[in-house]
């Protein structure tokens, strides 16, 4: 049963792959045709969901998406659109698959208050996510190879114990 | 996919490459995932903590007949998000109305609920308890429970009414019925004549007789009508019933005994029920309404059986059924049952066989080739000496062509007027 509601997070589903699709074709048009092309496809295949509802679409093409910022950032291309690409891939990822939860119940009995809630805590994340990552890129901080390299060992290893953690606890 | 998976791989991979290349402006493409991550962590939620009960108005119902399900909860626990509840239905039960899945908001202490309508089939269903998933608000991580709540739904199938069952058992028991004792006395049918006794009714009396003699009077003599023991036992063996096509043989069996069941209990008899061919089923002899409702809902739990045990007629326990009672038989039969009816009529017992016929059953969702006419013909040619050699054997046989309903052609089939063709 599709709701005004339910309309609208497609509406913004759509505007999000397409906001990430654009970007990221915008940031290797300079390096590749054929890479913008190919992103062109993969925004349109994940757009495609909207009328089958396969959600491992959505991954993959969020992954796509992924890959394809870092190869651009590789390239040299401007980090501002492979950060919007990456930002609103995440959010169409994220509605992509909210829309198919919500579509498994067709009675939602406070649909408003949960939508609300939700696309408030997704504009927060991303919103945020993408102001930190862009004080990232323009902060300096001097530091050599082996200080990066422990800090991101440190990064990594707190990031898999509270991964490892969470399992347990979900377990 | 997995999400907090393929959120992993697009975390690590941002930075191992960055690393790798010694970019780093690479790490920032980490970041949005890493605060999407840490959000999912933050309101990761609890297990779901509800008090549930689920009401089934009826929970005894007739096929076809809808049933109304309630199913309401409270959260006994922590606030959750985003709760999607779904009250699993068990197979073969359809839903008409309502929806049988809820997402929604829960506080603490707060209450929903799931109502909606359903129809089933024939059967016994036991619902397993509402599954839940809850998740954080972004649905970052979620976790399933099922909680453990069942009820059961009983559907019965339909009874038809038909007029009495024409059946004479040699044993009948001491209560009044419908069923002709063989005795003279109180009754409908005449029955013979003998001399007058002080207290006979007045109206009783033969006035041709007593004309042809002096001094003597004689009276009207009247078949009593008492009830009797009827035991029934439907054929539930798997090689006996066949599914063809969305129908089964089965259910039109079934059919068949819940209306011979009505019919003799409705005249005051008692009637057992035994279903052959898996475990021992049986329902213990009884007449009233609660042998009927008993006899019904062991008819709705009724299912095809497969036993190397019970694969013969020959291991049916007949020491269930009193010596001379009367036995109802409805069985699509195997040609190698013949020996095992014959022997029940050897033992004393009334038997009447009620078969439908499997052959036109099965013959109507085939494809009509030369090679299948002639097997069915040949089908037939031993079905019905099969059937002649159990006339024979002083079986009383319905052969039942299953396109009729059984309420429709048991009236005539055995009916009071069976009884008298077969007297004359």
């Amino acid at each position: 049963m599709t709701t005004p509601l339910l309309s609208r997070i497609r509406w913004l589903m759509s505007s999000c792959i397409g906001v990430a699709t654009l970007s990221l074709c915008a940031g290797v048009i300079g390096s590749s045709w054929y890479a913008a092309l190919i992103m062109l496809g993969v925004g349109l295949l994940w757009l495609s969901v909207l009328r089958h509802g396969r959600g491992w679409v959505a991954d993959w093409a969020l992954f796509v998406f992924v890959v394809a910022a870092i190869w651009a950032g590789l390239q040299g291309a401007a980090w501002g659109w492979q950060l919007t690409a990456v930002v609103a891939g995440l959010a169409g990822w994220n509605l992509t698959h909210y829309l198919a939860h919500l579509q498994a119940a067709p009675e939602r009995p406070d649909e408003d208050e949960l939508v609300r809630r939700h696309l408030l805590r997704l504009a927060a994340v991303t919103g945020i996510g993408w102001l930190l990552a862009a004080l990232a890129l323009a902060a300096t901080i001097q530091i050599n190879y082996i200080g990066a390299i422990l800090l991101a060992g440190i990064a990594i290893i707190l990031l898999t114990r509270s991964v490892r953690a969470l399992r347990r606890r979900s377990a | 996919m997995n999400h907090s998976l393929l959120l992993s791989l697009l975390i690590y991979l941002p930075i191992l490459v960055g690393l790798a290349s010694l970019n780093p402006r690479l790490l920032v493409l980490a970041v949005p995932f890493l605060l999407y991550v840490a959000l999912g962590i933050w309101e990761k939620p609890t297990p779901p903590q509800l008090v549930a009960q689920r009401s089934l108005s009826p929970s005894r119902l007739t096929q076809g007949e809808p049933a109304h399900v309630t199913l309401a909860f409270t959260n006994s626990g922590e606030a959750l998000a985003d709760l999607l509840v779904e009250d699993v239905l068990p197979d073969g039960v359809e839903l008409v109305e309502g929806e049988t899945r809820q997402i929604l908001s829960l506080e603490a202490g707060e209450s929903g609920q799931i109502v909606y309508t359903i129809v089933a089939q024939r059967g016994l269903y036991t619902f397993p308890g509402p599954r839940l998933t809850v998740s954080d608000s972004l649905g970052v991580f979620r976790s399933s429970s099922q909680l453990a709540l069942p009820s059961t739904l009983f559907v019965l199938p339909i009874v038809h009414k038909v007029p009495a069952i024409a059946i004479r058992p040699r044993r009948v028991r001491v209560y009044p019925g419908q069923i002709p004792a063989r005795t003279g006395g109180s009754g409908v049918e005449f029955f013979g004549v003998r001399e007058y006794q002080p207290g006979d009714p007045l109206r009783w009396i033969n006035h041709r007789a007593g004309a042809r003699y002096d001094q003597t009077l004689f009276v009207n003599d009247f078949e009593q009508e008492r009830a009797v023991d009827v035991g029934l036992i439907l054929d539930v063996r798997e090689a006996t019933n066949l599914l063809a096509g969305s129908g089964s043989l089965l259910e039109k069996t079934i059919d068949a005994t819940v209306t011979l069941a009505d019919a003799f209990l409705s005249y005051g008899n008692r009637v057992g029920l035994f279903l052959y061919g898996g475990a021992i089923d049986w329902t213990f002899p009884g007449s009233g309404k609660v042998q009927r409702e008993r006899i019904l809902r062991a008819l709705a739990r009724a299912k095809i059986e497969r036993s190397q045990v019970f694969d013969k007629l020959s291991h049916l326990p007949t020491r269930l059924f009193p010596v001379r009672s009367q036995l109802v038989l409805i069985s699509p039969l195997q040609p190698d049952d013949q020996d095992d009816i014959v022997s029940l009529r050897a033992r004393g017992y009334d038997l009447l066989l009620v078969t439908p016929d499997a052959i036109t059953f099965e013959m109507k969702t085939l494809t009509s080739t030369p090679n299948t006419q002639l097997a069915a013909r040949l089908a037939h040619l031993e079905r019905d000496h099969l059937l002649r050699t159990l006339g024979r054997a002083g079986v009383n046989i319905f052969d039942w062509d299953v396109e009729t309903p059984f309420h429709q052609v048991a009236h005539h089939a055995l009916g009071r007027s069976r009884l008298r063709s077969q007297n004359r």
